[in-house]
């Protein structure tokens, strides 16, 4: 697994860097702004590119500008962008632009490494992953007649890790179920909301967040 | 004065001639009734010392006039002067119109056509003369009957030309004059027109008929007689008006409408502005906006003063300059209510001044925010991911129960950075500075406590005061709602209507909101004012509240 790291921070960068090789991964180049980074990956393709929402000059968003870039440009790497901020709109517009090899996580997981390595793994095998936080944070919404409300606690705790970006396979692992189960828990969840027909895994994710984000 | 007895003498040994020459009794009389219309013209116009150049050219004018009626001479000398001399009048009286009353031409174009005229006539008279077969022609050199001919009918389409050009110049000015100007030069403008309309049509004709009719050119002169009477009326109807403003001077004080209304009505000038001098030396309108004082020939400026400073100044159409007397007389009665005027004008400056900085401090408040935001994000969010990072490393290689210390110390770095993160969004939205307004309401009504839904679009992004603005009142209204309205739910509208943004919040709560000194309402209602914007408050016991906020936005 090669990474390329951006973040304009040295010392985040470089703990970073070293957490990663301590458990094997290839860190290939370390950058410090999205200009860098552009270069970096047109010359190594890595297969994921870790980068921070927020780097110079402007300090807002070029790290979702760069990941759409990477992803347009640069196929083959995955762009895994760790960010500080809670709210979805960001993963969404991650997201909603192309929901594969891209991911979204909150900037403190990098302390739990196993984590970030999952993160990482992920959206390198091709699968969308969204922090657990922002989708708390959207399912935590209360709505008038909410149709979530109505979700059995296992269909909730499904719901959400559908919008992390998981697999039927990966729900089933994390929740100890059978894919069967896993299935007929989605149905009867999505049968609730008015969702009509499950698309496959990666469009999925969007599906859920948009639903979530009304 | 001495021109008089002069021209009176000179225009009846002319008219002798004339007559003795077998001129039409007609055409000498409409000569002699244009010169001496001209040379009283002149001397009217001497109780104006503005138009003192307007004065020699009319009397030029005079001159030129019976110097082109020496051909009726019997001398070839003569003839030949008066030949040179024929149409000189008539440039001269385009040169009075297009530079009147001051000397100065109007325009660049103006300019042109004054030039024009004296191109035309004098210039074509003197090629002309080179060529005539006439015997009596002192300066016929090269005879040439056809070229003569090519003269005379360059000059007529250029006489043209040039009356054209005069009569749309004198009908345009005669639309934009206004007040004293309007009745000092308006009798002569119409009669210009006039003129200049019956030239056009008359030499139309000796073009197309290709003969000189002299019936038709004592006509014109006949019509040109109205320009120099029309000089004399300009400067007796602005006589006339004069008791009728010494009596609105007089009224000043008393009279209704505001102190440039009064003035303007006084000096008969709908085009005067007052202009207050300030203490700190700017100048300001009534109502307190600096304004800078006009340097230029088309506007005058007079000082007002009082107790020898000044504190006030006019300004007006030149034309009021010819009346000084009248703007004395209104100095003298405006000067104490100028003076009022003046301090009020004063206090309103002050006025918008406090306005202004209010703003600047908002603005720099903003400003603020958005540092401290910053400095939280690479200050000690930075530090507290280093250190996160830092615990998964040695996590990573610690036995188990060091593992579970570092474990539980990371769970503690987590809640510092999600409660930072709470701290650098109340200080400044960073998702509203991202992605606008609409996203970052959506985002407070979905951590709102209830139930809350959004309406409305504001249509894309606004300025930076705008949308900080209106996401404090839906941030100040939901927080208020959450903690003392016992709503079931609420909802946010967000309008753009074409001159400002309506934010509203309304929820089915006890009601009773107030804004009270020192509530976050009333910084609310303080950050809003200074956007010239309003907050009302609707909030009756067990009817709900309804904060609303109109935040004027231009188009």
């Amino acid at each position: 697994m090669r990474v390329v790291i951006a973040d304009d921070a040295p010392l985040v960068r470089e703990g970073v860097a070293r957490l990663l090789i301590e458990h094997g991964v290839e860190v290939v180049d370390q950058v410090g702004d999205a200009e860098a980074l552009l270069t970096s990956v047109r010359d190594l393709r890595p297969d994921v590119a870790l980068v921070d929402i927020r780097m110079p000059p402007t300090h807002t968003d070029e790290g979702l500008r760069a990941a759409s870039d990477i992803r347009t440009r640069y196929p083959t790497t995955a762009v895994l962008v760790l960010s500080q901020h809670l709210e979805p709109e960001y993963a969404l517009r991650l997201v909603e632009e192309q929901p594969e090899k891209v991911g979204y996580l909150m900037k403190e997981r990098v302390g739990r490494v196993e984590q970030l390595l999952d993160a990482v793994d992920r959206v390198a095998a091709g699968e969308c992953v969204v922090d657990r936080a922002v989708v708390e944070e959207l399912l935590a919404r209360r709505r008038r007649g909410d149709p979530v409300a109505d979700l059995t606690p296992r269909e909730r705790e499904i719901l959400g890790l559908m919008a992390e970006g998981r697999s039927n396979n990966g729900i089933g692992k994390a929740l100890w179920l059978s894919p069967k189960t896993v299935e007929t828990h989605i149905r009867g969840a999505f049968q609730k909301l008015g969702i009509k027909e499950a698309p496959a895994d990666n469009r999925r994710v969007l599906a859920v967040l948009t639903y979530l984000r009304r | 004065m001495l021109l008089l007895p002069v021209v009176v003498a000179a225009g009846l040994a002319v008219g002798r001639l004339g007559l003795h020459g077998h001129v039409s009794g007609m055409r000498v009389a409409a000569d002699l009734a244009l010169s001496w219309a001209l040379v009283a013209a002149a001397l009217a116009v001497r109780v104006r010392p503005r138009w003192r150049r307007s004065g020699l050219l009319l009397a030029s004018a005079s001159f030129a006039l019976l110097g082109a009626d020496l051909v009726w001479a019997a001398s070839n000398a003569l003839w030949t002067l008066g030949f040179l001399l024929e149409g000189l009048w008539a440039a001269l009286l385009v040169h009075i119109v297009l530079a009147f009353p001051d000397g100065r031409p109007w325009s660049r174009v103006a300019q042109v056509a004054i030039s024009g005229a004296y191109v035309a006539t004098l210039g074509g008279q003197l090629v002309g003369a080179f060529v005539d077969r006439d015997t009596r022609n002192v300066l016929g050199l090269a005879p040439h009957e056809t070229i003569a001919h090519t003269v005379d009918r360059t000059q007529e389409i250029a006489a043209i030309v040039v009356g054209l050009v005069v009569l749309v110049l004198v009908v345009r000015r005669l639309r934009i004059l206004g007040g004293p100007a309007r009745r000092a030069q308006g009798p002569l403008l119409a009669a210009a027109a006039v003129t200049a309309a019956s030239a056009v049509i008359s030499l139309g004709w000796v073009l197309a008929t290709d003969s000189v009719d002299s019936a038709i050119e004592t006509i014109v002169r006949a019509v040109a007689v109205s320009m120099p009477l029309g000089v004399v009326a300009g400067i007796v109807w602005s006589r006339l008006r004069r008791p009728e403003l010494s009596a609105l001077v007089v009224e000043l004080p008393t009279r209704a409408g505001s102190m440039r209304e009064r003035l303007a009505q006084a000096l008969g000038d709908p085009t005067l502005e007052v202009a207050y001098r300030l203490a700190d030396g700017r100048s300001v309108d009534a109502t307190g906006r600096p304004v800078s004082l006009p340097d230029g020939p088309d506007r005058t400026v007079t000082a007002v003063t009082a107790g020898g400073e000044e504190i006030a100044a006019l300004v007006h159409d030149p034309a009021l300059l010819d009346e000084p007397a009248l703007v004395e007389s209104v100095r003298a009665t405006a000067g104490l209510l100028l003076e009022n005027e003046r301090l009020a004008a004063e206090v309103r400056s002050q006025l918008a001044e406090v306005h202004a900085s209010r703003g600047r401090i908002v603005t720099a408040a903003d400003d603020e925010r958005r540092r401290i935001e910053r400095d939280l994000h690479d200050g000690a969010q930075q530090r507290l991911v280093t250190l996160s990072v830092a615990l998964g490393l040695e996590a990573a290689r610690a036995d188990p129960a060091a593992a579970d210390v570092l474990s539980r110390a990371q769970d503690d770095v987590e809640g510092a950075l999600a409660e930072l993160r709470e701290l650098a969004r109340g200080i400044h939205p960073a998702l509203l500075r991202d992605e606008g307004l609409e996203a970052a309401v959506e985002a407070l009504a979905r951590r709102a406590p209830l139930p809350v839904t959004v309406h409305g679009t504001v249509g894309g992004r606004l300025s930076d005061p705008i949308e900080l603005a209106a996401f404090f009142v839906v941030s100040e209204a939901l927080t208020n709602v959450a903690k003392h309205a016992s709503a079931t739910e609420a909802s946010v509208l967000l309008e753009r209507e074409p001159a400002a943004l309506q934010v509203a919040v309304v929820d089915d709560g006890i009601g009773g909101a107030r804004v009270t000194p020192g509530s976050g309402l009333a910084g609310l209602r303080d950050r809003l004012e200074a956007l010239d914007a309003t907050l009302t408050v609707e909030s009756e016991a067990a009817r709900g509240t309804t904060l609303r906020a109109f935040i004027p936005c231009g188009s």
